[in-house]
């Protein structure tokens, strides 16, 4: 007989999360250089706080429709904002928590010929695509979007889906400061697939 | 030969894909086949809101959708797409072709795109409107009424306007208007003219009908090339897409016209849809807010009071004549329309 | 032949992109960036370097997408329901209830996930948390192991079904349509699968007694009273939330997504009153919400932009084109269509293939004239076989982690039984598209 399982420790939620692992919480394995170790846990520890950060955006999110539904329900006083505001909240709370969701291994895989391989197959493997295509492509992506972001910046742009009419700068300066996100959290995990490509194990 | 592909903010089966395709056939054959159009659906290659980057970088040679669709961009695209309130001066849809033609608004909408730092080139294809004031649950006999109801407005300074009148003014999503109108979540809302508004099925929901509005008076829609593609072109091609276009401004007037008289006396005669006027307060009421938008719009920014001066000047010129000669056109229509319903 | 390659017809491109992306996302990188990586590849080599400012065209677009904003709601919604251990507590009544029944315990474990279904969107939540409640009671009642697993995770995936449903609010936009009629197609549908789930369960249970004897001795309850009132302080809780959620929408209060806003509003507020909101509690919440809507919000926005490469490579229609000139009658096109999604539910997940199968085989779909509501909701519950297709079902880890004693080959067993139940219910839906497309016809009179 296994273990007896307590239920308040279950990870019950994440039903798409294919695994899951924390640098946090985790001892680094003694054989890693400290450099190696000192740069992962200092990104993801980072990128735990953008993600707890980006996590609060939810409230106004959640407010900004009840708040909007009660108003118009009952004092016939529908808002301005809460149509944009509840899209803003959401985009920059999915594009800024990108990184951290990436830190905790939590972007899905389909990982069922994956999971099999050897710990060095798999550090090989990824190691290969975070060099040859996650840096080049989130590079290029990056610069594209300041350009974007600046685009509505300079042009003082403003959103035409309400009669709010909010400027459009704000929300897209988020995305290029997800993909910088994404690009530090990148270095962390280009570093564990090294460590695992080389030992053979993962770190954690 | 060159291939144009033009991405629209419309699903296929709109009007207006239906004209920009009769354009695009003109375009075909003045240039022997050497300038094809290819139409997109709307998302084909980008959200519709993103269209005009899109044509500017070159992701897509070519954009369609209405001038105020970019007044994010810049606020005097508003004078050109769907001047609210007819400017605040009285222009309507076929003044505002006179206008454009001839009172200096072509060389000014050529500017816009450079104030707005943009590489397109665009041609106006589509005088739209006047467009209803919209569809309500119950009949309104005053702008007291009017208040009383959630009402879908349209973006911009259009919806603005009435929110500064005092009406409930609600944005929501296209694809959400129905279901709300349906479960109760708004009272009113508007979308364009009988054809579109039947297509859209507000027919199922609501039941009187308000034709005389004044947000959307003119409504133009127009097609954006990409620059280094407009150059690209032989000067006998660029003529020959002006020569279409100018013959797409009447076309689609025309055709729209006599869509709308279809789709409206279907709405009347098969739906039970019940026409209703327009309570006189509301007309003084929007206008004044219009004019006061307009004024603060002018005041912020150069470019647009030079368009709206531009208008002002033109109605000093032309709204006198026009309003008083169409004046009677409509009074005889009118006249004909009543005889018609009491028959 | 670099030449050739270089000049090879995009729609050509586009063909070896979707091909390539089958083998590629096996690979086991994150799907999110395999699709990027793919996107950028192909369309580089399809029409040069504007693929990059296309990227960031479609990941702002998805950014700004209001009716999205409904799943960090629902999802949130969720996990507090989850953590307030509201559930646990209908299980237990309704348990109580049934106990001198044959195979009561099924019925029990179906109806409290279709009340669940309800009240959420979230899967893995159910089928874990009923494999906790249900399991080790199915076990000293000397349940059928595979039978007891199917049932749970069948009953399980009802709650992507059952609106609301993540899985409709994400194919609304899709298919241009409502997510307020995908929403009430979706109602009935979902309640007649619970009804073949229980159906099945019981006539197993008549022909062999052995699988579902009635609850021993011990564990009868005492009194009518107790368990009356248990039911109700049981039902209570989880009706009131679906009345904040779905009521909302239905009584006219809101949009989808300002229900999802309520709902998420009125999971807390009942937390609260049960006096299980804890300060680590919310923010756990908090982070696990970010952590699955951003994981399935990048994924939108990758394959989003996958799908634009697609089309702006002009494969879709070239592939619609030839499709038509094969000459099939629409119903044997649908047949085909099904059994492509039935096929890639064995080692794909849902938000795959509704983001980036589906969207290539709309243009068909739309030439065929089929009702996208209808068409919808077959893509729906096919979908649910996903869940219950092993080797990729994550339900069946859930649930293995959660009932150590079941082996996973009993587990996996009884999976397949259910797949068999849900496939008959799609030929129904197939057969008869009023079972989907009646509710919402009557709402909208
Ligand atoms: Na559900
Ligand atoms: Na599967």
């Amino acid at each position: 007989m296994a273990e007896p399982i307590k239920p308040e420790e279950l990870e019950i939620a994440d039903e798409l999360i294919a695994e899951r692992r924390s640098a946090i919480e985790a001892e680094m394995p003694p054989d890693m250089p400290d450099w190696m170790a000192k740069t992962i846990r200092g990104i993801d520890i980072f990128n735990l706080w953008t993600g707890k950060m980006a996590g609060w955006l939810l409230l106004p999110l959640c407010l900004a429709m009840v708040y909007e539904v009660i108003a118009r329900k009952y004092f016939i006083a529908p808002t301005m904002w809460a149509y944009d505001i509840s899209r803003f909240m959401y985009g920059a709370m999915f594009t800024l928590g990108a990184a951290y969701t990436l830190s905790v291994g939590v972007h899905i895989r389909a990982d069922f010929l994956y999971r099999n391989w050897h710990p060095r197959t798999q550090g090989l493997v990824d190691s290969a695509l975070y060099i040859l295509f996650y840096f080049p492509g989130l590079l290029v992506f990056l610069w594209m979007s300041i350009d974007y972001a600046w685009d509505a910046v300079s042009r003082g742009e403003r959103g035409m889906d309400t009669a709010w009419m909010p400027y459009m700068g704000p929300i897209k300066t988020v995305l290029p400061v997800g993909i910088i996100f994404l690009l530090i959290q990148g270095v962390s995990e280009l570093l564990k697939s090294l460590y695992a490509a080389r030992k053979g194990r993962w770190p954690f | 030969e060159v291939k144009i592909r033009v991405q629209s903010v419309l699903p296929t089966k709109a009007d207006e894909i239906v004209m920009l395709k009769d354009f695009a056939a003109n375009v075909a054959q003045l240039t022997n086949n050497e300038v094809q159009i290819e139409v997109l659906p709307d998302g084909a290659v980008v959200s519709g809101r993103d269209i005009m980057q899109a044509v500017d970088k070159g992701l897509v040679e070519a954009g369609f959708a209405w001038t105020h669709y970019w007044s994010g961009i810049h606020p005097a695209a508003m004078l050109f797409g769907s001047p609210v309130a007819g400017a605040g001066v009285g222009i309507d849809n076929i003044a505002f072709i006179s206008w454009f033609m001839y009172g200096g608004g072509k060389e000014l909408y050529d500017q816009l795109w450079d104030e707005m730092d943009l590489n397109v080139h665009g041609l106006m294809l589509q005088p739209v409107g006047p467009e209803a004031l919209g569809w309500f649950k119950e009949p309104i006999n005053s702008m007291d009424d009017f208040r009383k109801y959630r009402f879908r407005t349209p973006p911009g300074i259009p919806g603005q306007t009435y929110k500064d009148i005092g009406v409930a003014s609600v944005a929501m999503g296209g694809g959400d208007i129905l279901p709300a109108l349906e479960k109760g979540v708004i009272d009113a809302a508007e979308w364009c003219c009988p054809k579109p508004d039947s297509v859209f099925g507000f027919q199922k929901v609501l039941k009187h009908y308000y034709l005389q509005g004044l947000h959307q008076v003119v409504v133009n829609a127009d097609i954006y090339i990409n620059g280094d593609v407009w150059n690209g072109l032989t000067e006998e091609q660029r003529r020959a897409m002006e020569i279409a276009a100018d013959a797409s401004l009447i076309r689609s007037l025309g055709y729209r016209i006599y869509e709308n008289g279809k789709a409206l006396k279907d709405l009347t005669e098969n739906h039970g849809v019940i026409l209703h006027d327009t309570p006189a307060d509301y007309f003084p009421a929007y206008m004044n807010a219009a004019k006061a938008s307009l004024e603060k719009n002018a005041a912020d920014n150069e470019f647009f009071a030079k368009v709206w001066q531009s208008q002002k000047d033109f109605a000093d010129l032309a709204v006198p004549f026009w309003a008083g000669a169409q004046a009677s056109n409509a009074s005889l229509g009118q006249a004909y329309a009543k005889q018609k319903q009491q028959q | 032949m670099w030449e050739a390659l270089v000049n090879l017809q995009p729609e050509l491109i586009g063909l070896i992109m979707v091909g390539v992306m089958l083998f590629a996302i096996f690979v086991g990188f994150p799907i999110s960036f395999t699709l990027i990586f793919l996107g950028m590849t192909f369309g580089l080599w399809g029409f040069g370097e504007l693929v990059f400012y296309l990227m960031t065209l479609q990941f702002s677009a998805v950014m700004l997408e209001q009716t999205l904003a409904a799943v960090p709601l629902f999802i949130f919604m969720g996990i507090l329901m989850e953590q307030a251990g509201l559930m646990e507590r209908l299980f237990q009544a309704v348990q109580l209830t049934l106990s001198r029944t044959r195979g009561a315990l099924y019925i029990a474990v179906l109806f409290v996930s279709t009340i669940f279904a309800a009240a959420t969107g979230i899967v893995g939540a159910s089928v874990t948390i009923l494999g906790i409640m249900a399991a080790k009671t199915m076990n000293r009642s000397n349940y059928d192991v595979q039978l007891s697993a199917g049932c749970i995770t069948a009953g399980g995936t009802l709650g992507i079904l059952i609106p609301p449903s993540i899985m409709l609010v994400v194919m609304g936009p899709i298919l241009e349509v409502p997510v307020t009629d995908l929403f009430a197609a979706a109602i009935i549908p979902g309640f007649m699968l619970a009804f073949l789930y229980t159906a099945y369960a019981l006539i197993r249970c008549q022909l062999n007694p052995n699988l579902g004897p009635p609850l021993p001795e011990d564990m009868q309850p005492e009194s009518m009273i107790d368990v009356f009132k248990e039911f109700v302080l049981g039902l209570v809780p989880p009706a009131a939330l679906v009345g904040f959620a779905l009521g909302s929408i239905l009584l006219g209060f809101a949009t989808p997504t300002e229900a999802a806003g309520m709902g998420a509003f009125g999971a807390f507020l009942l937390t609260a009153a049960y006096r299980k909101l804890t300060w680590k509690g919310f923010k756990d919440a908090l982070i696990k919400t970010l952590e699955i809507s951003a994981l399935i919000l990048v994924l939108v926005a990758a394959s989003n932009f996958f799908g634009a490469v697609f089309s702006r490579l002009g494969t879709p229609t070239m592939l619609t084109n030839y499709l038509l000139t094969m000459d099939l009658p629409p119903m044997a096109i649908l047949v085909v269509i099904m059994a492509l999604i039935f096929i890639l539910g064995w080692p794909l997940e849902w938000v795959p293939i509704v983001l980036i199968i589906v969207p290539i085989l709309l243009p068909l779909v739309e030439q065929m004239q089929f009702d996208l509501i209808w068409f919808g909701i077959l893509v729906a519950v096919n979908l649910q076989t996903a869940w219950l297709s092993p080797p990729v079902a994550l339900s069946a880890y859930f649930l293995k982690g959660v009932a150590p004693s079941w082996d996973l080959a009993d587990i996996y067993k009884g999976m397949l039984q259910f797949m068999l139940v849900q496939l008959f219910g799609l030929v129904m839906i197939m057969l008869f598209p009023q079972i989907a497309l009646w509710l919402p016809s009557v709402l909208s009179q």
